[in-house]
């Protein structure tokens, strides 16, 4: 009987020393505790605190100072989503069952995009929609008129086959990704390819390897080849503006390489950083930009927003004209 | 649900057959030689009642109930115990704490590999206890869609461990055999391959898909035990049949993405002899 229950204690006694093993869990509604473990993330893991100028230090105690203990949740995410908007990054959010954070970088600027008086001014109501796509011929079947509105959606190539070969034999195509909040990286990718000719490095990439703000790894290249199959390498020209966000803005960025393509408008609203995912000790979820996206001379400053070759604002006071679109018309 | 059910009909299934090959053979048969070299085919399903925390997305600890379904052959006697096995675990783990429902989708495929040899001035006739290295490689997949771009985690935790096994037989002389064994391994080199410092990788803006990217291997960090009691039962046919309850946790390192595991499992095996 003894020796039954030595190989029982055995047993009990390693499995009872599980919660010694372990890292203990942080599970709490404490606001500091929330506050805090947010804070420290943001300090070790965001990416452009540099770049922003953003004193981090500075921060919490402006917004820790608005703690207090029984304080209710809908107030304590707003001290925490007023703490992370000091970032001016539309990669940043929190997020809980009731509410999610958002910046809102978009609307710091003047709104350039008027999808009706496209509609009723240049393309017709007779515009054709491939997948996430409208397009329609413009100034006489000379041009090309291809609207994208978000890079979430489906695009495969037989889409993009189909578009291309339709606007063959025009001078050019005027893109058109304004308010695009981009989406998935790799429509970014797959729609760029089809207007390049050749394979070239379009931008350089790093991400955080230590918790110091500078602590990045080496900058690695990203290079794009051109689409082995239907490709319009004629002249394209890209609209841009502020709500050009996240991979459209990757996308404007990228075609800084290639000398057939360029982007006129407004610049982007940023967000290329590639965002990470956690949650809080009270179950919260957040996120943030974990990467840089460098430009060709290996730059981050393009996360402020990717510059226009060509600057033009809509003129809100004549809704029958679209400005950017005819300065879009007038390159050709 | 509806696997389990399925599995729980299949055991039982299995185990009336199993007895009843057993009451056939009952007759004719000679006393079962527990001290011969034996081959088996192990087949086990185990109830799990497990946790993991991955620091590097949350500070909680994610609870469920995985299946465990394990295949393994053995080879055995009184000098040495060869044994390779493959254990495949899954199951949704949960936090629900302050109105927020976290689920992670988990599965886990475990290869293990043990080759352990007897202490000879330890055995007697009825305490045999055997000595070893046992290797042991854990690949874990987790999807928790609320994690925005950190929504999969993926790791590999592979471990060399030092193992003790014994085995008591609890009477010798009646049908059927009936054995306790206790099992330690203790985690003497162990390494991890995971997500490095951001967790999330560079691969979709690389445009090259390499889900890996960024992942860091690291050895020499981290901690793993694992021990497990069971009661076996070797039937007239030669088959043997065990309980037992395992415990295994592991952790990567001290870091600030440290993962931790921890299973408790009630497992049931079949031992189908081979020679």
């Amino acid at each position: 009987m003894k020796k039954y229950l030595f190989f029982i204690a055995l047993a009990v006694l390693f499995s009872s020393c599980e919660k010694e093993y372990f890292e203990a869990e942080l599970q709490s509604t404490d606001p500091f505790t929330n506050f805090e473990y947010l804070w420290s993330e943001c300090d070790k893991k965001y990416s452009y605190f540099t770049l922003k100028n953003v004193d981090w230090i500075g921060v919490k105690s402006k917004y820790e100072s608005k703690l207090f203990v029984g304080m209710s949740q809908d107030s304590l995410f707003n001290v925490l989503s007023a703490m992370l908007n000091e970032l001016k990054d539309d990669h940043v959010n929190l997020v809980s069952n009731f509410k999610t954070s958002f910046y809102g970088n978009k609307y710091q600027y003047q709104q350039n995009f008027n999808w009706r008086s496209i509609v009723d001014n240049y393309i017709s109501p007779n515009y054709m929609i491939t997948g996430a796509f409208k397009h329609n011929f413009l100034d006489s079947n000379q041009l090309g008129y291809i609207r994208l509105a978000t890079f979430s959606e489906v695009i495969n190539e037989n889409q993009l086959n189909y578009i291309l070969s339709k606007y063959k034999n025009t001078k050019g195509i005027i893109l058109d990704l304004r308010e695009n909040g981009g989406g998935k990286i790799e429509n970014a990718y797959k729609l760029l390819r089809r207007f390049i000719g050749e394979e070239t490095i379009v931008q350089y990439t790093r991400i955080k390897t230590g918790a110091e703000h500078n602590n990045f790894s080496n900058p690695k290249s990203v290079s794009l080849k051109p689409y082995n199959g239907i490709k319009y390498t004629k002249k394209v020209v890209v609209l841009i503006d502020a709500g050009t966000f996240s991979a459209a803005s990757l996308f404007a960025l990228n075609t800084k390489a290639f000398s057939n393509i360029t982007l006129l408008g407004n610049k982007t609203g940023g967000g290329l950083g590639m965002p990470n995912g956690g949650q809080l000790p009270n179950g919260w979820y957040y996120r943030f930009s974990v990467t840089q996206t460098l430009d060709l001379q290996q730059s981050p400053n393009q996360e402020n927003g990717v510059t226009p070759d060509i600057e033009v604002q809509i003129d809100w006071n004549n809704l029958n004209k679209d400005e950017v679109l005819e300065e879009a018309i007038n390159q050709f | 649900m509806k696997i389990i059910s399925q599995l729980l009909i299949i055991s039982v299934l299995t185990s009336t057959l199993f007895l009843n090959a057993q009451n056939k053979e009952l007759e004719n048969s000679t006393l079962y030689n527990v001290h011969s070299k034996k081959t088996f085919l192990e087949f086990s399903i185990g109830f799990s009642k497990a946790s993991f925390s991955d620091f590097a997305t949350s500070p909680l600890v994610y609870r469920g109930n995985p299946l465990n379904l394990m295949l393994a052959h053995t080879d055995v006697d009184t000098q040495r115990l060869s044994r390779f096995g493959v254990n495949y675990a899954f199951g949704n783990f949960s936090n629900d704490f302050n109105n927020q429902n976290s689920v992670s989708q988990f599965k886990s495929l475990i290869l293990s590999y043990a080759e352990l040899y007897a202490i000879g001035f330890l055995n007697s006739n009825r305490l045999n206890i055997k000595i070893g290295p046992h290797l042991n490689t854990s690949a874990n997949f987790r999807e928790n869609e609320q994690l925005f771009n950190g929504s999969k985690g993926i790791e590999i935790i592979g471990t060399l461990f030092g193992s003790i096994n014994a085995t008591f037989i609890i009477n010798k002389n009646s049908l059927p055999i009936k054995e306790l064994f206790f099992n330690a391994d203790i985690g003497l080199i162990n390494s991890a391959f995971r997500n490095g410092y951001a967790y999330v990788g560079q691969g979709a803006v690389l445009n090259n898909d390499d889900f890996f990217d960024g992942y860091q291997f690291s050895v020499f960090s981290g901690a793993r035990f694992s021990t497990q009691l069971g009661y076996t039962s070797h039937l007239k046919n030669h088959n043997s049949i065990r309980i037992s309850y395992l415990w295994d946790a592991y952790r990567t390192s001290n870091d600030i993405n440290n993962f931790q595991m921890a299973y408790h499992t009630l497992r049931l095996t079949f031992l189908f002899n081979l020679k």
